[in-house]
């Protein structure tokens, strides 16, 4: 099971112009634009990928969901596609738009193509205005410390409103947490 | 034609030129012999670098500032056993405003010191032996006292953390000064309010409540923040566990300007920057540095 956690703010501003986007099978996929240079383009991507994720994803490989988005964005568009399951994590990134995974202890960038996972494993992916605010051992130290794929992101958010109230730009990033047993430890 | 047909001038060297055909190939075999067995070493070294446990530099501060009791209480495991279990150290601060502040405080790390040596890798154990802990001053203080408290626990170069309250356990690494442990302040329940009603987060910290504790040692039913997994750390990291009376007079940005080549010239680096500000309010503050050095046998 993946454990998923999505965040999406207007940062103040008068509209949400990104776009995230999650869908659960056997498998989930996950979609972040970047939509504040490029409008048009979101809401483009926004029709695309929800009748993707509503319908058909669950027979679609992931280089089918990659070539259909690569025809409705254009080459400087900031995207991120992510195909995750138990054991693997495929992505596509875009421009600004980039994950890190924690895993040992360690924190490390996620490339392109695939990648194994292990139970525990911690993954996130955001905009680099969500990561403006954040060094990689804040984003580790939280992910260490986090019972949940939610509170990982509210300690993020944390430092992130310590920092700028949460004023200027729109947020958006999705938190997962690999778990391949129950043993989700909640405090009594 | 045979052989014997070649002259004994022809003879000789073709036997020369064997011989030394043959030196070239023993030659060969025993550089490339040689050449596997030095790789083969080096690497060894470079494994064994790796695998090179992170000694610990220790010193610490513990002052008064101005206030009229010293609350804040330490504990720092003994050296002597930083092989067998690494070293632990403990920042207890009592809380103001409160009776007892350092009789809770002191009781808190006697507590802790007897837990000592605890399993680096049973982090929910020791979580749960801090929460019995707090549990305790509840029965005996009944919620009249309280205090917050960090504790790290370094093994070889992995470090785990533990925190009640909203005391610091700050990590610098390249110059740069992250704090690890979320705080437990009524500020994060506003954030976490005002973000799901979608607006900004001015007013968490506009709130006089704001920075007051929401949980503590000695509240009912404890939530102990801790690393699920251990952290990784590496050759240069600097640990400083430390009261909030560090922080609220230095900020996270200038820290590492107060870094010396020791951990005990960092600590006193510290403690004079607080001292030179000279504030009038300024809080107890103490803290312990721990500094991360792998030294290359």
């Amino acid at each position: 099971m993946i454990e998923t956690y999505t965040f999406s703010n207007n940062g103040g501003l008068p509209e949400y112009n990104d776009e995230v986007f999650v869908g659960f099978g056997s498998f989930t996929v996950a979609v972040i634009v970047n939509g504040m240079n490029n409008r048009e383009m979101c809401r483009r991507v926004s029709l695309a990928v929800n009748r993707v994720l509503n319908n058909e994803f669950e027979n679609m490989t992931f280089d089918d969901m990659t070539y259909l988005l690569s025809k409705i964005v254009k080459h400087n568009d900031e995207y991120a596609v992510i195909r995750i399951t138990d054991e693997e994590i495929e992505t596509e990134q875009h421009g600004g738009i980039r994950g890190y995974l924690v895993k040992n202890g360690e924190i490390v960038q996620i490339t392109n193509g695939l990648q194994k996972i292990d139970n525990e494993d911690r993954i996130i992916f955001a905009t680099d205005r969500f990561f403006r605010y954040l060094n990689k051992e804040a984003i580790l130290a939280d992910a260490v410390t986090s019972i949940s794929a939610e509170e990982w992101m509210d300690f993020m958010i944390n430092r992130i409103s310590d920092i700028n109230m949460l004023k200027g730009d729109n947020l958006s990033a999705i938190t997962f947490i690999v778990r391949n047993t129950e043993n989700v430890r909640v405090d009594p | 034609m045979g052989l014997s047909a070649l002259s004994s001038q022809s003879k000789i060297a073709l036997f020369i030129l064997l011989i030394l055909i043959v030196a070239v190939i023993v030659s060969l075999v025993w550089i490339s012999r040689l050449l596997i067995e030095l790789i083969r070493t080096a690497r060894i070294n470079d494994a064994k670098k790796e695998d090179d446990p992170l000694f610990a530099d220790v010193a610490y501060f513990y002052e008064r500032g101005n206030r009229e009791r010293q609350e804040d209480s330490l504990y720092i495991s003994h050296l002597d056993d930083y092989v067998d279990y690494g070293i632990m150290a403990c920042v207890s601060d009592g809380m103001g405003g409160l009776k007892y502040g350092s009789e809770i405080s002191k009781f808190i790390i006697d507590e802790i010191e007897k837990l000592f040596p605890v399993n680096f890798y049973d982090t929910e154990a020791m979580a749960d032996a801090i929460k019995k802990i707090s549990h305790k001053v509840f029965e005996k203080y009944s919620r009249k006292g309280g205090a917050t408290l960090v504790i790290v626990h370094v093994f070889k170069d992995m470090l785990n953390f533990y925190s009640v309250g909203d005391s610091n356990i700050l990590l610098i690494r390249n110059r740069v000064a992250t704090c690890l442990n979320p705080k437990q302040n009524y500020s994060c329940v506003l954030i976490k309010n005002l973000v799901l009603e979608g607006k900004t987060t001015e007013d968490a910290y506009l709130n006089k409540k704001g920075r007051a504790l929401v949980d503590f040692m000695g509240n009912n039913n404890t939530r102990v923040n801790f690393s699920q997994t251990p952290m990784r750390l590496l050759d240069g990291d600097i640990l400083l566990v430390c009261s909030d009376g560090v922080t609220d007079a230095i900020s996270l940005n200038s820290l590492p300007n107060l870094l010396g080549a020791t951990a005990k010239k960092t600590a006193e680096n510290v403690k004079l920057a607080i001292r030179m500000k000279n504030f009038a309010k300024q809080d107890n503050y103490s803290g312990i540095v721990i500094k991360l050095i792998k030294y290359n046998f």
